[in-house]
């Protein structure tokens, strides 16, 4: 049992040593804050963006993103807590968010300029 | 006797987990494998009776894992046992900064839910509570004795804080407005 511990250690060691790091392009493409920014982006595109209230946009949002992400992926409960989170505040929340879960370098232009544009408007 | 006492307790969950896993492995090898997978709920129980520590979502995904790779989880649960034991020395310091009425009441975020803490925390200002972190690095919030979150704690020490905004009001979407207060 002893010797079975240890190749497994052996093993995750070796294999974690020839993997890409968590900044790698592959990682980068597909994680779930590429697919939140994705979807902002894409909003922050539409026709209707300016004529409509932050809450309508978060509503449009969150509809895109119910279909793009499953309810357990740390994008969307991130997204679900920020959109009522301080307006001036959520982009560094999403970045914040992204980091912690391993998206050391995630940027989205469209959340940075329009974050506090998409979400509760702290009356 | 004292500093022993506080050693074992510090590292409860890793001594269990191999006390756990020697048990297990014990019965596995005697042919009763069922009573075997049953030793670490067994600990879970006997931590929640002496203090109302729960098994997070962690800890069971672990357990049940234990069905079908005995060395991988074992390996896996003692990495996750570390970590815990970790959090539990840090959650200690932060208790002890605060009033001992409120102290056991203080939780560590990396157990309020299967995300990361840091958006763990974000989840829990949105429901209605505070939760901060502190120079150890570590996040926490604050329940009261039935186990619901507290909007209003003012800690006394923390670097970034999440709460809700006063006047308190239940929005649409379910969640309510929240603030971030850095020191």
């Amino acid at each position: 049992m002893i010797k079975n511990i240890i190749s497994c250690l052996l093993i995750a060691i070796s294999v974690s040593a020839c993997s890409p790091g968590k900044d790698s392009e592959a990682q980068t493409i597909n994680n779930d804050f590429d697919v939140f920014c994705e979807q902002f982006t894409l909003l922050t595109e539409s026709a209707e963006f300016s004529q409509l209230s932050s809450e309508d946009r978060a509503s449009r949002l969150d509809t895109k993103l119910s279909g793009a992400l499953a309810p357990s992926a740390n994008a969307y409960i991130a997204w679900t807590a920020i959109r009522n989170g301080p307006p001036s505040e959520r982009y560094f929340l999403y970045k914040d968010a992204a980091s912690s879960a391993g998206h050391n370098h995630w940027e989205c232009p469209a959340v940075k300029q329009h974050g506090h544009e998409v979400g509760s408007p702290h009356r | 006797m004292g500093d022993a006492v506080a050693t074992i307790h510090g590292n409860k969950n890793v001594i269990q987990t191999t006390g756990g896993t020697i048990a297990s492995i014990g019965l596995e090898q005697s042919g009763k494998k069922i009573a075997g997978v049953l030793v670490t709920p067994a600990t879970w129980t006997l931590n929640y009776v002496a203090d109302g520590s729960k098994p997070s979502a962690v800890d069971l995904g672990i357990w049940a894992s234990g069905f079908l790779s005995a060395p991988a989880a074992i390996v896996t649960g003692f990495l996750k046992a570390a970590v815990d034991d970790d959090i539990n020395r840090k959650l200690a310091l932060i208790q002890a900064k605060e009033p001992s009425k409120s102290a056991r009441f203080i939780k560590a975020c990396y157990n309020f839910g299967a995300a990361p803490p840091a958006i763990n925390a974000m989840t829990i200002a949105n429901s209605g509570g505070t939760a901060w972190i502190t120079s150890v690095g570590l996040w926490v919030y604050i329940t009261d004795a039935r186990d619901r979150l507290v909007a209003d704690y003012v800690p006394k020490e923390f670097v970034t804080l999440y709460r809700p905004c006063k006047p308190y009001r239940a929005l649409s979407t379910g969640g309510f407005d929240w603030e971030v207060i850095r020191k």
